[in-house]
């Protein structure tokens, strides 16, 4: 399974829409979505700081490493 | 993943002037092919036009003029293969303009094109030599034995030619390289 992006459960705990956070980090609302679903190959470090500023959490907190097996 | 590659990473003037000039280029191609495909009936029916190219041709203008049935068509034809080659090159090259002057920048396929042009370019070049030689066994071919001709042209011209067929390749292998970070740059948020 490799990293979990848990972004989606986090923009639930804030109670914040993926449209709102992706206006305020300056994102597109496509790549937050291919974030959200783990769709991509890399998070720049920017744009992982510019997240946990604007949901007040950590980098642990939007990713889990789970093991294949 | 990633959406197509186009160049939202270039500045708009940039941008703009590839457009531009590429759909020039584009249409420049579409003539060059044009021209590739006449030069050489041109050499047999407009005498007058091609005193100033035939310069590099291997037998004389007077020697081609003086062949005839299935001697004037084999050498025509013979004569043709460097054009036809560099045709291919250039319909490359003209798609290559075609997929610039739609934004379609750093993709594979575009790059792909710029190579076949290089890879053209040599092979014409390469090709030329022999041709030669063989359009002047064909144009004196019905010369009595001692006076048949085998004829080789080599100069600076096709050493620079080959040297910037090199060049395009291995810019074409650069920009390939480029269009491969491109695409791995936007799989990264």
């Amino acid at each position: 399974m490799g990293i979990v992006v848990r972004l989606d459960v986090m923009l639930a705990t804030r109670k914040m829409k993926s449209k709102d956070l992706a206006a305020r980090i300056g994102i597109s609302e496509q790549n937050l979505s291919l974030l959200k679903s783990g769709k991509v190959r890399g998070v720049r470090f920017e744009t992982l700081a510019a997240i946990c500023k604007e949901l007040d959490c950590q980098p642990g907190d939007l990713l889990e490493f789970v093991a294949d097996d | 993943m990633s959406t197509p590659s186009t160049s939202h990473a270039m500045k708009p003037d940039t941008l703009k002037n590839v457009r531009r000039l590429s759909t020039l280029l584009y249409w420049g191609c579409a003539v060059a092919i044009v021209v590739q495909f006449l030069a050489i009936p041109m050499v047999w029916y407009l005498p007058g036009w091609v005193e100033a190219s035939t310069s590099q041709m291997t037998v004389s203008l007077a020697e081609l003029h003086a062949l005839s049935g299935w001697q004037k068509y084999a050498t025509m034809l013979v004569m043709m293969i460097p054009s036809l080659i560099m045709a291919y090159g250039l319909l490359h090259l003209r798609k290559m303009f075609g997929a610039f002057a739609h934004n379609a920048i750093f993709q594979p396929e575009t790059i792909r094109h710029l190579k076949l042009f290089g890879v053209a370019l040599l092979v014409q070049t390469l090709a030329k030599p022999l041709t030669g030689a063989v359009t002047s066994v064909l144009a004196t071919f019905h010369r009595p034995a001692g006076e048949r001709m085998l004829s080789i042209g080599l100069g600076n011209a096709e050493a620079s030619t080959l040297f910037l067929g090199a060049l395009i390749i291995v810019i074409a292998w650069v920009l390939g390289e480029a269009a491969r970070i491109d695409d791995e740059n936007r799989s990264f948020v």
